[in-house]
């Protein structure tokens, strides 16, 4: 034990008396926390939480590959490891001083963007610290350990520096990290899975902004996980104390085996699209949070006024104000404006009684038909036509609540839909008749479906 | 193993491939003797002495270090045994005093790292950083490493490489209170006249194997090489006739006749013989130069190579 105290605490020494260590840990984020905030007007809405997921991830890259991976390169090339090499120590207690020091070295930051998000920016306390703490300090140990194995793999400072610029690089750009995943194209997503940081990232958005448990992100912790033990067990066994012991060229592929865990999770995800389609639904989910103001516009409130000249601010997809006159400036209320001048707003329209699944107009083909398909077009098109709220009175129970949860989830884009229960008559009553002019391929289980035929007392009162 | 050997190596390989760098090392070091391995580059001598520090595997023969096995009771020898390695290094900002207590740690006994520190005359550099250090007092701090954890063994590899005359004595003065304390030195070095003036013994290595050992004197006088005494006249001796000084094996003269160079195996004798006859001569005596053979003039002639290239 003293051995391991010994070197945790030399190595957090040393590691607040080196400049590049603040700079890579702690003002380059920060850097980063204050231009991207800038940059998205961070005060304006939800996208501080996003701001937040980069930045922490910046500074989990720029610790585990510059602080770890580099570091140790140069300890090794300046013969500083050697004099280890003759005392009664193994390499163990050198790396695992060496990850907990990052730990060490990490937490302040942490700490000072959460305090400086929720304070400055008005970020909502997160609803699980503890798993965010949790999965935020397994990345940083994992991107050391990879840090660490290229650093067991390199020959020389030069190499070091070229094959961690590579990564750090790969995992800036391609993660999430800088440009949201939903910007790239399909290829580039597959690929993006396929990198350690990605799940980094997305891990850490899931937590921080959806609230979701470590229970709920178990692939990305299982595979940060795999990685850094995978990442030291081989950093033990490939260790070198002297720069003369070198690595054959093939020696670089145990990176690979590193990497495997993530090979396997992006394997998944690329057939899943579980990751893809989540960031999808967190990057709608900023947009819906932030804050708008509409003005300039006429506006019938709905209950008989009409403001000639007002305006709308609209924060977390609520309204917040509406003003007659007066609009305010809107850097004062931190919004985007939105400019509507002879344009009128409406409340949103509602439909409380439509069938979905019904098709407008008649088909050529009724074999074609594809009701899945159809009632997802007919939601986004109430949207488009100022119908926010639709009820349905009589639709195919099943396709109903699948579409129903599709779209409250903001997954697909549509009108917010409510239904109704499957028809409640009797044998012949009014909704039967119906059933016999639909397609011989439907009607069965559109029936099944559709209707309750209840035979007594006891089985209408029943639920099924 | 006998109580008074610290260092037993019988029959010694080591093999890189098949690249034989070790092929038979026989020798042994005694309790509290400063031993010294004298070699060129590529005589096995430092793969010889990683082996006997633990951090090499020999391929066959015998080793016993304080008693330990290198190969098999590693951690237990590096406990007890002090290494001060050529070139090292430590991070440009480590304070003196935290490299010597964070090593320290390392050991299961340790010194004091204050008292380590005045001794080598280093308390005034107790809290400077590493690289402020002249190379003197980065190789002052090494040695205090080494003995940071009180060594019955201390291995010195190339101790005054690369420093200043002034402070090669200082270390040398070290060195030899370190033996008064009874602890046991292998020192390896590419100056003759340190082997010469600290080593109790001295084994030379040449391509793997120990050609020769012994106390310096023995070596030097194994030296074929003898004494050459070298006197210069005022006049010249060109058109005397030379008689044979007793002990005397040549007599080389100058092309202007006025220096005598004669090799001898007794050259006390032999040179009160030469005075007297240049004296007899009428010619006077401008210089007089005495030249014993070196451990050089011996690593020469049984190796055919220099100590350094």
């Amino acid at each position: 034990m003293k051995p391991y105290l010994a070197l945790i605490r030399n190595d957090v020494r040393l590691a607040y008396r080196q400049k590049t260590v603040i700079f890579f840990n702690y003002l380059m984020p920060l850097m980063f926390f204050f231009l991207f905030a800038q940059v998205n007007h961070a005060e304006r809405g939800g996208v501080i939480s996003q701001v937040v997921t980069m930045v922490l991830v910046i500074g989990i890259l720029g610790n585990g590959l510059f602080g770890a991976g580099l570091r140790a390169v140069q300890d090794r090339e300046n013969n500083i490891l050697r004099r280890y090499k003759v005392a009664p120590i193994s390499p163990l207690p050198l790396l695992v001083a060496s990850t907990v020091t990052g730990l060490l070295v990490y937490i302040p930051l942490l700490a000072i963007i959460l305090t400086l998000a929720h304070f400055q920016y008005g970020m909502v306390f997160p609803v699980n610290p503890i798993a965010l703490v949790a999965f935020v300090l397994l990345g940083v140990v994992a991107i050391r350990s990879i840090g660490l194995i290229i650093s067991s793999v390199v020959n020389s400072v030069a190499e070091s520096n070229i094959l961690i610029q590579v990564v750090y690089m790969s995992m800036l750009f391609l993660s999430g990290t800088t440009f949201p995943l939903t910007m790239f194209p399909g290829w580039l997503k597959i690929v993006s899975q396929f990198i350690p940081a990605t799940h980094v990232v997305s891990g850490l958005q899931n937590i921080l902004m959806e609230g979701e448990s470590l229970a709920a992100n178990w692939q990305s912790v299982a595979a940060l996980a795999m990685t850094t033990v995978i990442g030291l067990l081989l950093c033990v066994k490939l260790f070198r104390w002297e720069k003369e012991e070198k690595m054959r060229p093939t020696a670089k592929l145990w990176i690979l085996a590193v990497l495997v865990p993530f090979a396997v999770v992006g394997a998944w995800q690329a057939h899943a699209q579980d990751n893809v389609r989540k960031s999808k639904l967190v990057d709608r989910q900023i947009s819906r949070t932030r804050t708008y103001l509409i003005r300039n516009a006429r506006i019938f409130i709905g209950d008989g006024r009409v403001i000639e000249n007002g305006g709308v601010l609209v924060k977390n997809g609520k309204i917040a104000e509406v003003y007659d006159g007066n609009i305010p400036d809107e850097k004062s209320v931190n919004a985007d404006p939105i400019e509507a001048a002879g344009k009128t707003i409406l409340p949103g329209l509602i439909d409380s009684h439509i069938h979905l699944a019904s098709p407008a107009g008649f088909l050529e083909d009724w074999s074609k038909y594809d009701a899945g398909k159809s009632m997802a077009r007919a939601l986004a098109a109430y949207l488009y036509c100022g119908v926010t709220a639709v009820k349905s009175v009589g639709d195919p129970l099943e396709g109903a609540l699948s579409i129903r949860a599709l779209v409250n989830s903001g997954e697909k884009l549509g009108t917010e839909f409510f239904t109704v229960g499957p028809l409640f008559t009797t044998a012949g009553g009014h909704g039967t008749e119906i059933m016999r002019s639909l397609p011989e391929n439907i009607r069965a289980s559109v029936n099944a479906q559709f209707l309750r035929l209840p035979q007594t007392a006891a089985d209408a009162q029943s639920r099924r | 193993m006998t109580d008074n050997l610290a260092i037993s190596v019988q029959d010694l390989h080591k093999s890189y491939g098949d690249f034989e760098a070790v092929r038979g090392l026989d020798f042994e070091v005694r309790t509290g003797e400063v031993f010294g391995l004298l070699g060129p580059n590529g005589a096995g001598k430092t793969t010889t002495v990683e082996i006997l520090e633990g951090i090499r595997q020999r391929t066959s023969g015998d080793v016993r270090v304080l008693g330990f096995d290198p190969d098999k009771q590693k951690t237990l020898l590096k406990d007890r045994i002090g290494v001060c390695l050529q070139a090292t290094n430590l991070p440009d900002k480590i304070k003196v005093i935290e490299a010597l207590e964070l090593f320290g740690s390392l050991y299961s006994r340790m010194l004091s790292p204050d008292m380590l520190l005045k001794r080598l005359q280093l308390e005034d550099k107790r809290n400077a950083f590493y690289s402020t250090l002249s190379g003197g007092q980065k190789q002052r701090l090494a040695i205090a490493m080494g003995m940071i954890n009180d060594p019955s063994l201390l291995f010195l590899d190339e101790p005054t490489t690369g420093l200043d005359p002034q402070v090669r004595l200082e270390i040398h003065a070290l060195i030899e209170e370190m033996r008064s304390e009874k602890r046991t030195i292998v020192m390896t070095t590419h100056y003759i006249e340190e082997a010469e003036r600290l080593c109790d013994r001295v084994a030379i290595v040449d391509s793997g194997k120990v050609v020769a050992i012994g106390t310096p004197r023995e070596l030097q006088d194994r030296s074929k090489g003898k004494s050459a005494i070298e006197i210069v006249c005022d006049a010249s001796l060109t058109d005397r006739a030379l008689p044979e000084f007793p002990e005397a094996l040549s007599s080389t003269l100058s092309d202007d006749g006025r220096k005598l160079t004669v090799q001898s195996s007794r050259p006390a004798r032999t040179l009160v013989e030469i005075v007297k006859w240049v004296d007899a001569q009428g010619i006077g005596l401008e210089d007089v130069h005495l030249s014993r053979p070196t451990l050089e003039d011996v690593f020469i002639e049984l190796t055919g190579k220099r100590l350094r290239d």
